[in-house]
């Protein structure tokens, strides 16, 4: 353990709806983030209320 | 706001440019994406705007698209006679926007309530300003209207709302950049033709560069994307010049070379205020709709060969046209009005003479009245630039003539409104002049209120409550048979049905389901026709894949049709034919494009296609037999299944190491020639095992190699790393070729996940000996919609690669054991038999008939034979339908007929299509059965007593009810305004870049349906209203589900769509309002 190195990483996340997931992974690109993860249908609770995120057969529409 | 000169000696910060690209993403909403024409997608016009409430988007729309939301109120007050909609109906509708006010007209007392109705039925007869004197003059007392106009024009006076001629600049003021860009208004206001020459060089470089094959000769230098392509080629073309853009080529030799960059230079040197830059680009991408929506689509798609290859997107479209916008605008201004063509001095210009440029558009939008042209000198209008300074000079004693004036013609116009508005409650002139001048003024204060462009909403209201209240009424008798099912307690042990079908929810399954239904015996159900398996399908012999899926989903899994074993010769032989239809279209394709050949072709074989034009213009049903008879001795049949199951791992590895070893015994024989040939199979894995990191270069066993091939430790080393970089022989590059072998097919746990809920959400009670799985799709000639006919659930594509994967999955064995341990139990006798229902012809073409087992076969004879009937059937009550066929009755054979419209060259309407459909109805199949739904509703099976969580029901709300709703806007908007939502008449249209149509030679790429899709001749064919979605489930499920998505508390609440609720407590219709809150249809609808 005495090998091991640790970086100052920025985690950063994004929530969109699925529709503009092209937008911002354009926008990822660009700016050369050389890496970033996707997690797809994602639900949860905010000031609107609980969301539903998974939807089986709507990709375009989950979070 | 950067200054042009920072932005010329500094290059923009890289943030400025992201913020420029999020703006310009912003900007492109208002304009729907728009999908090539082979897999046309019925989409809502207005989907950027869904976030907006229905009303309100159509007004953004209007703003930016110029498109009516609406059909035109007469269209609805002929709905209103023929009792579509109901008194009742306008009477709820008005009472949301009606005040608790009363006037006293003459001796009648209206309310404010009566007075919208009346204004709603008969209209408020307005009419142009210079035709209102005239009309009056003709009328029987004269001296009652002049008394009525001098009464009305007293109280215009008093209410100090007079027409000024600084009204005109004071809104363009407000407008400019808003509403209409630069170069609209040079165009509006100054007669140029500065928008149409910007649009006809855009278009000429965009259809050039999104080409997709269509084109003999392509366009050069795509790769450098669309911005550098034009850049680079624009230089050398004469047209900039002949626009009169001066130093043209340099002026685009010097523009940068980031097209964003280019474009806040444009935007700098136009002037525009930052704040005004999205709703600025709006309008540009708003003005050529169809283009912007297809390359919107297009920036899109990750993995469009032809986007890979030749890139373009918004920016570097917007970036072109604002060059254009920047250079004829300057000319236009300069020439019109000797300013320069910019934002700023086009405010200050409109500030500095508002009385002048009001003269001018006084002049230019309705002509001058004669007294004031008497005394103006007319040659200012015609002189460049317009003396619009001397105008502004103009004598203020005309001046105020002109408001005199013009005072007058409105009170006229408005005498004959209060006149009309007094026909509707039987008065006469005489009881206008009894009344309160008060009143009087009330009552045109109401009419200003509720102009007719804005009787729409109401109209539509009003449409679709009547529709809604009379059609649950028909489901009365369906919902008594409902009741006693329910009731008893004891369910009734379900018979054996001899068939089971499972079709589309397409409108179009709906006649034919209750046909096949009729003929006895056969049960049916309803679901989304990709069978819930969103897959990428490659055809045999075809090297593109289609995905088989609603455009909401990205399929994950591929899959490819291949021969069945036995089938290697005829395989082989297929490919050869193939390949020669192949050479032989090319070679006609070339030979047809040419510049010379197509001079001696005519000669030479033009004889040839006179036998496919008589044939198929004159005797389309011989032509096709003997076609078909040709065909039959052409075409080699071909038995083929599909790659269900997944290739596992070890094969997938398999796979991917025999290619890399051919490339290394290429890469051999190739650099060592005989000597190469000589290496063993064993150092050929060698070779691979070392570039692929698995063994050390420096083993001591690599030694047998070196001396084979006379290599030295650092040429094996060379050759490794030649092999790993140039040839892609490497670990990463295997991982990723095994990942891509490995979407292919499904595991055996998917297949069973994907029957089980194909099976759950239909709720199958019990199984038959033959479950039909019935795909979709259309046959029909020269028709470039054909696809806007195939399954939409198949995104555009005939479904029966869907219904074949699902046929196969259920049959397995493995599957049936898994789901048999899940409860699901599929007797051993229950076959899967997937097939295709041709919605223009009414046949069902059945398919991998070499599965059925032989004990089914007296099975398989008997739904062929009510196949056939229950088409028959459903084509002759379609070609009820069809205005052309004038004689639907008497002994024929419907099939026949349907067959000659789908080869008809000439035909514009093979089939209706989803054109008239008005309802969604989720629920069991004995709400509907029996009930004649000609073809309106999309049927989609559900049983909410299988369903107690509500899982199933999720999916058809968020999935097939999505799709369904963009169907309906499609319809309705293509309805609503033909020209700017829908693509005008098919007559006119000619292919282009083999991505959509256009009109002419040039014209914005059609987006929407064909008014032969919705149209019967002059009157609407589809009545567009909102879907209603009719779900048979409690309440409070349906609350929970949309309370639980964002994009069903936006449909729903935003009144893009109607959901209704057969709750099964009380079996009573409800309408959704809010989760709280459901309006009941017709308390006694059963």
């Amino acid at each position: 353990m005495s090998e091991l190195k640790l970086h100052p990483m920025k985690e950063v996340k994004i929530i969109i709806e699925g529709e503009h997931i092209h937008f911002v992974t354009d926008v990822l690109d660009r700016i050369k983030a050389s890496g970033y993860t996707i997690f797809k249908n994602t639900s949860g609770k905010g000031h609107g209320g609980f969301h539903e995120g998974h939807m089986m057969f709507n990709d375009t529409s989950s979070l | 706001m950067s200054t042009l000169d920072e932005i010329k000696t500094n290059a923009p910060s890289e943030s400025q440019r992201t913020e420029l690209r999020s703006f310009v993403n912003l900007a492109g909403e208002p304009v729907s994406h728009f999908w090539p024409m082979k897999t046309f997608i019925h989409h809502n016009p207005l989907h950027g705007l869904e976030r907006l409430h229905f009303e309100k988007a159509i007004e953004e729309a209007e703003r930016f698209l110029g498109g009516k939301g609406f059909l035109p109120n007469d269209e609805y007050r002929k709905y209103f006679k023929q009792g579509r909609i109901t008194e009742d109906a306008i009477i709820d509708a008005l009472k949301e926007i009606s005040k608790d006010a009363s006037i006293s007209i003459g001796e009648k007392n209206i309310s404010h309530l009566e007075f919208l109705k009346a204004v709603l039925v008969d209209g408020v007869g307005e009419m142009a300003l210079d035709v209102a004197p005239a009309v009056l003059k003709s009328s029987k007392n004269p001296s009652e209207i002049k008394d009525l106009v001098k009464g009305i024009q007293d109280l215009t006076k008093s209410k100090k709302r007079k027409e000024s001629l600084q009204d005109y600049s004071n809104r363009e003021k407000g407008e400019l950049g808003v509403k209409y860009t630069l170069a609209q208004w040079c165009d509006k206001s100054l007669g140029t033709d500065v928008n149409h020459q910007l649009n006809s060089e855009v278009i000429k470089w965009v259809s050039g560069f999104l080409d997709e094959g269509h084109g003999p000769w392509e366009m050069p230098s795509r790769e450098k994307t669309f911005y550098g392509n034009w850049k680079e080629l624009a230089q050398e073309d004469a047209s900039g010049s002949l626009l009169g853009i001066s130093d043209w080529k340099n002026k685009i030799g010097n523009l940068p070379d980031r097209p964003e960059d280019a474009i806040l230079e444009c935007m700098s040197e136009l002037s525009i205020p930052k704040e005004l830059w999205i709703d600025y680009f709006s309008l540009h991408f708003s003005d050529l709709a169809g283009w912007t929506g297809f390359l919107k689509w297009r920036s899109e798609q990750v993995n469009y060969e032809w986007q890979t290859a030749y890139p373009i997107d918004l920016i570097k479209y917007i970036a072109v046209r604002l060059f254009y916008e920047k250079e004829l605008v300057n000319i236009a201004c300069r020439t019109r009005l000797d300013i320069p063509g910019t934002y700023t001095s086009i405010q200050a210009y409109l500030n500095n003479f508002s009385v002048g440029y009001g003269i001018y558009k006084d002049h230019q939008t309705r002509g001058l009245p004669e007294e004031i042209e008497d005394n103006t000198d007319m040659s200012i209008f015609a002189q460049e630039p317009l003396r619009i300074k001397e105008l502004d000079q103009t004598d203020p004693g005309l001046i105020s003539k002109w408001e005199q004036i013009r005072g007058k013609q409105k009170s006229h116009v408005q005498t004959l409104v209060v006149l009309h508005i007094a026909e509707s409650f039987n008065m006469r002139a005489k009881d206008l002049l009894k009344s309160d001048p008060g009143q009087l003024e009330t009552l045109l204060e109401w009419v200003e209120e509720f102009p007719e462009p804005e009787h729409g909403p109401v109209w539509l209201k009003a449409l679709e409550s009547s529709f809604i209240k009379d059609f649950v009424k028909i489901f009365s008798g369906n919902i008594e048979k409902l009741k006693k099912i329910d009731a008893s307690k004891e369910q009734p042990a379900e018979s054996r049905p001899l068939s089971q079908s499972i079709f589309c929810i397409d409108v179009r399954s709906e006649g034919f389901r209750r046909h096949l239904e009729e003929v006895g015996g056969n049960e049916t159900f309803g679901f989304a026709g990709f069978f819930g398996i969103p897959i990428c399908y490659q055809q045999f012999s075809s090297e593109h894949q289609t995905d088989q899926c609603p455009v909401l989903l990205k399929p994950n899994h591929v899959i490819k049709e291949i021969p069945r074993a036995y089938q290697a010769n005829a395989a082989k032989e297929f490919l050869d034919g193939q390949q020669l239809a192949k050479t032989g279209h090319t070679l006609l394709h070339d030979l047809k494009e040419n510049v010379v050949t197509p001079y001696v072709m005519v000669e030479a074989i033009g004889w040839f296609f006179g036998f496919r034009l008589f044939g198929q213009t004159l005797q389309p049903k011989f032509f096709k037999k003997a076609l078909s008879w040709m065909k039959e001795r052409i075409d080699i049949p071909l038995s083929t299944t599909l790659t269900v199951d997944k290739i596992q791992r070890e094969e997938a590895y398999e796979m991917v190491a025999s290619k890399h070893r051919e490339t290394i015994y290429r890469l051999l024989i190739q650099q060592y020639g005989p000597l190469g040939a000589s290496v063993s199979h064993e150092q050929v894995e060698r070779l691979r095992k070392l570039a692929m990191s698995q063994i050390e270069v420096d083993s001591p066993e690599n030694q047998e190699l070196n001396q084979l091939l006379q290599w030295t430790d650092q040429d094996l080393e060379q050759f490794i790393n030649l092999l790993q970089k140039e040839f892609d022989v490497s670990e990463r590059n295997a991982d990723r070729q095994m990942q891509k072998i490995t979407q292919t097919g499904f595991t055996v746990d998917e297949q069973a996940h994907y029957v089980e809920t194909a099976i759950r959400i239909l709720g199958f009670k019990t199984f038959a000996r033959l479950i039909l799985l019935s795909a979709h799709g259309s046959t029909s000639d020269n028709n470039p919609y054909e696809s806007a006919l195939d399954c939409g659930a198949c995104g555009g594509n005939h479904g029966i690669s869907n219904a074949r994967a699902l046929a196969l999955m259920a049959n397995k064995p493995e599957v049936r054991q898994l789901l048999a341990t899940k409860g699901l139990k599929i007797p051993e006798d229950t076959h899967f038999l997937p097939g295709q229902h041709d919605t223009t012809t009414d046949e069902v073409e059945l398919f991998d008939l070499e599965n059925v087992p032989a004990t089914h076969r007296k099975d398989l004879i008997r739904l062929q034979r009510d196949l056939r009937e229950a088409g028959e059937k459903n084509s002759r009550e379609r070609l009820a339908r069809m205005p052309d066929e004038t004689n639907a009755n008497g002994v024929y054979s419907a099939l026949d007929r349907t067959k000659n419209r789908s080869i008809d060259w000439s035909q514009v309407r093979p089939e209706w299509g989803l054109s008239g459909h008005t309802a969604f109805i989720a629920g069991r199949r004995t709400l509907t059965q029996g009930l004649n739904l000609e073809g309106r509703t999309f049927l989609h099976s559900y049983d909410y007593s299988k369903d107690p969580e509500g899982k199933y029901l999720e999916i058809i709300m968020t999935a097939p009810m999505i799709v369904g709703q963009w169907i309906n806007m499609e319809h309705y908007f293509s309805t609503v305004d033909t020209k700017a939502y829908g693509a005008g008449s098919k007559a006119y249209h000619n292919v282009v870049s083999n991505v959509g149509v256009m009109f002419g030679t040039q014209s914005d790429l059609c987006v929407g349906l064909p008014i032969q899709t919705v149209f019967d001749g002059e009157k609407p064919y589809h009545v567009p209203m909102r879907l209603f979605v009719i779900i048979e489930a409690p309440l409070k499920m349906i609350a929970e589900i949309i309370s639980r998505h964002n994009i069903l508390q936006c449909l729903t609440g935003n009144q893009w769509l109607h959901i209704v609720a057969l709750d099964p407590e009380t079996m009573e219709f409800f309408l959704f309002q809010s989760p709280d809150n459901w309006q009941p249809i017709n308390k006694n609808s059963c």
